[in-house]
């Protein structure tokens, strides 16, 4: 039925087409700036009575992407209306049907690849490679998750036993509330939702704030698609005012975050209240949050290789990754050199307009997240000594330069909390053993890494290192559907890894079911 | 296994005849007679890392892994444990050389292990001065000068590690600078050897460079193609210009596919403008291996036949197969070479033919060390009638040179690839190299190391199972 899963090609730049093919679509995806669509199945309209929520581009913030409706607590009510009365028709469709629509999604898609990717370069601020990669994670979640449902869909046997068929089988919980945010806002978004829908569940999805267009095009695909209007519902708006309400709904049987950790704390907490009268029960929550990741250089390592990692890592996307890299270990041995390099090679990085390809870094997404990290350089060099910062930045546009900093106070806040930009502490280690322990220290366990060449240190690291995802003489980011199933612990996340074989599980309810085949002493035949 | 089919373009091979296969044969078997295959290497530490590498695959990676990780260790205590590591047997092992085992005893009492560290650093440096010509120029040029003697021409190759910051770019450019205008007002003074310095077309220069673009810019980017090019022309342009002047001919090496369309666009634009037109000593490296490499030829041709002034092309088979594989795989792409070795065989044979039906538009440097590959275009070149001296044979210093004096001996244009560089750059070409030369299917390895028939080594890739 299903061809066997396989990760969709990224594009390739060395090839003279790719590169055509990039360029064109940012060409036409800016001659179409300035759209406005609706809530729940995302079509464009020219006139509304609700106010409009709009998306500029950081790289030139006078430059308008599009705008959605904001929904108000009336819209999340009528959104909640339809999905929950949805919700059986949904849930009792075949799951052979919802399979083949994710696989229809996954092939618009694939068709419209390029301008997909160019709207993320243009709202927030992704080099082509970066939004490239964002979009064909995306495609990789609807395929695989469309083969793992395939997979869970048939009630399985659990023991053979005589005179009884014994069986588990997975059922949808009912309602689920996505609520995604903006870095990487098609891959996270499309993969939370399609888990949602393919399992049978119903779904509202609320786009982070400053990432609508490309969520609208999401639902647009849906619709085209042919996912029914009563099973999703686009619902872009503002947190504190619809996310409270949403989430203490009734109606809600399942909420899927994925954001700071502060904000999925809340959502637990509220989650685990007394189910209300009506309430089908305890709300179940899947919740990745942040991370405080680090890297550890051994002595051995291989340093240009280590150099390219953590160059990745540190500021891929400007440090706007939940699995980015934020702390440096470096072993003495190797300290001095190593870090020099490191604060060349950053130097080295050009920051500008992210769709011009000439640069290795865009801007951060908004004007907040800006104040908010310029403001955390600024205190932090009253404590810290600054290594490199940068100082060819574009005045234009919500840059901020990317900074490093030697940490000798594993206590300090810079190598503590997240800072969700490319700011990089650095810190001097004298034995591997040192290095994990300090990479422990903080409340995250999302991503992390070494460069080492002892077989031995590389076994202890694997033991010792407390995170979801260990990345071993290879960069820290970039995990890749199937391949990489990813997701942290202690503060990082509630929940299994997205893109594995465990996630859909937590969206279906499991039944067993223990069937007596025996009749007047009679056994049926085994079918 | 499933017998798999050659693919349809390289099997498409019009122009190759009984005649031309008879011819390849005998000149094959006289390069061989006239080689003293005894000559393998004189290092018994190398050959004995060779045989061990080659007796057992996991065996290879652990020897080769601690050639690798060695000139990074700075102390006599983290030399131990790295080898007490890597020569014991790993969880995964059933039978491990009891040499080694051996080795990691001894290793573990201390008056011998700081004996065995000092004899391991030693013999690993030893390995890669086989392969390396020198560590800097002083060291460099009295080899120079003792290679053509024996008739040997030279093509220098700076190693060094990863390009990051502009800064490393500087340097690198400072170096190719140096070299190009320093052994250029030397080699003024040198005796000059015709069969070196002068090709069927005229003299060509004794001092000869090969360029690796991604050593000249740090932030060179396919995605960003027209900045990365507009970048590489302003530092590679002044390098050519001091080239034209000091009379040094300049090779663009190829590397990753990644860099490719880069390189060879970079190269076409400078060679297009009026003031490097009219220059011959420019050169440039196709990758037989490369499922492109055929159109590379046919627009290299269309390219010289326009520009109306003859520059070199390097014909090879590749020397990044493993790596483009796995960037292949992993980036869910088609492999951008061959998947077979007798398929970049094959192609070599047909592409060095194009090329050398293009003569005079494109002169041609063979560099490979199979025997077959050579004699092949060789009897081809003597179809053609073209000069003995039309073309050049180009091998890797410290490889092959039983077979490189027998070349020069019939008379060829022979020229070494001699990298200069540190230890640390230095051996991870040697772990390059040592791959190369255990492979079971290099035939280098099968020449000297196997004992293989010398009808079997020549025969055709075509025949070849595969």
């Amino acid at each position: 039925m299903l061809n066997p899963f396989k990760n969709e090609a990224y594009l390739n730049f060395a090839l003279a087409d790719d590169r055509a093919r990039m360029h064109e679509a940012l060409d036409r995806v800016s001659k179409n700036f300035g759209k406005t669509y609706s809530l729940h199945t995302a079509r464009e309209i020219t006139s509304t009575s609700r106010k409009l929520m709009k998306s500029v581009n950081p790289s030139r913030p006078s430059q308008l992407i599009g705008a959605v409706e904001t929904a108000t607590k009336e819209d999340a009510e009528v959104a909640l209306k339809t999905v929950y009365a949805g919700a059986h028709e949904w849930s009792r469709t075949p799951a052979a049907t919802r399979i083949a629509l994710l696989e229809k999604l996954a092939d618009w898609m694939v068709e419209k690849k390029c301008e997909l990717s160019a709207i993320m370069v243009y709202e927030v601020g992704k080099t082509w490679r970066e939004a490239d990669a964002d979009t064909c994670e995306a495609i990789d979640f609807c395929r695989y998750y469309a083969r793992e449902m395939a997979r869970l869909s048939e009630p399985r046997t659990t023991q053979m036993i005589a005179g009884e068929r014994d069986t588990i089988a997975y059922f949808p919980r009912g309602v689920c509330l996505v609520i995604a945010p903006w870095n990487f806002p098609l891959a996270i978004l499309a993969g939370m939702t399609v888990a949602s829908l393919v399992t049978g569940n119903t779904v509202i999805f609320k786009p982070a704030e400053a990432s609508v267009v490309i969520a609208a095009k999401l639902a647009e695909g849906m619709r085209e698609v042919g996912f029914p209007d009563s099973a999703y519902y686009f619902l872009p708006g503002v947190g504190a005012e619809i996310g409270p309400m949403l989430v203490n709904d009734k109606r809600v049987d399942m909420i899927v975050f994925t954001g700071s950790a502060e904000v999925g704390l809340s959502i637990i907490e509220s989650a685990a209240k007394k189910p209300q009268p009506g309430q089908r029960g305890v709300k179940k929550v899947v919740a990745e949050m942040g991370g405080k990741n680090a890297l550890i250089i051994d002595e051995d390592a291989d340093l240009d290789e280590a150099l390219m990692g953590a160059v990745h890592s540190a500021f891929g996307f400007q440090g706007q990754k939940c699995s980015a890299l934020s702390r440096l270990l470096v072993h003495e041995n190797v300290y001095d050199a190593f870090v020099k390099r490191f604060v060349d090679a950053a130097s080295a990085l050009k920051i500008g307009p992210a769709d011009n390809p000439e640069f290795q870094m865009g801007p951060v997404v908004d004007e907040e997240a800006q104040i908010r990290i310029k403001k955390t350089i600024s205190e932090a060099k009253t404590r810290l000594k600054v290594l490199y910062e940068a100082k060819d930045i574009p005045a234009e546009g919500y840059f901020v330069p990317p900074t490093i900093f030697e940490v000798e106070n594993s206590e300090d806040p810079l190598f503590q909390k997240e800072v969700f930009g490319p700011v990089i502490a650095v810190k001097k280690i004298h034995s591997i053993e040192e290095g994990v322990k300090l990479a422990n220290s903080v409340p995250y366990a999302l991503t992390g890494g070494v460069f080492s060449r002892s077989p031995s240190r590389i076994e202890y690291v694997k033991r010792e290192m407390e995170v979801g995802n260990l990345y071993i003489n290879r960069a820290i980011t970039g995990a890749v559907v199937e391949r990489h199933p990813f997701g942290g612990f202690k503060l990082s996340g509630i929940g299994s890894k997205a893109g594995g074989p465990d996630y859909l599980l937590q969206f279906m309810e499991p039944r067993s079911c223990a069937e007596n085949t025996v009749r007047r002493g009679f056994a049926a035949a085994d079918s | 296994m499933m017998p798999q089919q050659i693919e349809a373009d390289v099997i498409l091979d019009s122009t190759s005849s009984e005649l031309l296969e008879t011819r390849t044969q005998a000149i094959g078997q006289q390069i061989f007679e006239s080689s003293r295959l005894s000559l393998w290497n004189k290092n018994f530490w190398y050959t004995k890392i060779l045989e061990l590498a080659t007796s057992d695959t996991l065996v290879k990676t652990q020897l080769f892994r601690f050639v690798d990780v060695l000139p990074v260790l700075k102390t006599c205590e983290q030399k131990r444990d790295h080898l007490i590591e890597y020569l014991s047997p790993p969880t995964r092992a059933t039978t491990w050389p009891l040499s080694l085992k051996a080795l990691v005893l001894l290793l573990r009492v201390p008056v011998l292990s700081r004996l065995i560290v000092r004899l391991a650093d030693f013999q690993v440096s030893q390995m890669a001065r086989n392969f390396i010509i020198g560590r800097n120029l002083e060291e460099t040029v009295p080899k120079l000068l003792k290679s053509r003697d024996r008739n040997l021409g030279f093509t220098l190759d700076i190693l060094g590690e990863t390009v990051f910051s502009d800064e490393d770019s500087e340097m690198y450019l400072s170096l190719y600078k140096d070299l190009i205008s320093g052994l250029g007002d030397q080699s003024k003074t040198w005796a000059r050897n015709s069969l070196l310095d002068e090709s069927a077309l005229g003299s060509i220069p004794s001092v000869n460079i090969s360029l690796k673009i991604s050593a000249l810019d740090c932030r060179m980017d396919p995605a960003g193609f027209e900045s990365s090019l507009a970048r590489l022309s302003e530092r590679i342009e002044p390098l050519m210009r001091l080239a034209m002047q000091k009379n040094v001919f300049i090779n663009f090496d190829m590397e990753q596919f990644s860099l490719r369309s880069l390189t060879r666009e970079l190269f076409r634009r400078i060679l297009s403008k009026n003031e490097f037109r009219s220059y011959r000593h420019f050169g440039i490296v196709v990758q037989a291996y490369q499922r492109q490499s055929r159109e590379d030829v046919r627009d290299w041709i269309e390219f010289a036949k326009w520009r109306e002034t003859s520059f070199s092309i390097r014909l090879v088979k590749g020397a990044y197969w493993d790596y483009e594989v796995i960037q292949a795989s992993q980036n869910s792409w088609p492999s951008p070479v061959y998947d077979h070795k007798s398929e970049s065989d094959l192609n070599y044979e047909i592409c060095s033919r194009d090329l050398l039906k293009a003569y005079p538009a494109i002169e041609l440097a063979l560099g490979s060390h199979n025997i077959r590959s050579i004699s092949q275009a060789i009897a081809y070149a003597e179809e053609l009638k073209l000069p003995q001296n039309s073309f050049e044979i180009q091998m890797l210093y410290g490889m092959a040179d039983p077979f490189k004096d027998s070349l020069v001996k019939k008379g060829y244009r022979v020229r070494e690839y001699d990298p200069v560089g540190e230890m640390l750059p230095g051996l991870s070409y040697l772990v390059r190299r040592l791959l190369e030369n255990s492979a079971n299917d290099s035939f280098l390895k099968q020449s000297f190391m196997d004992g293989t028939e010398i009808r079997q080594l020549l025969k055709s890739p075509k025949g070849k199972n595969l």
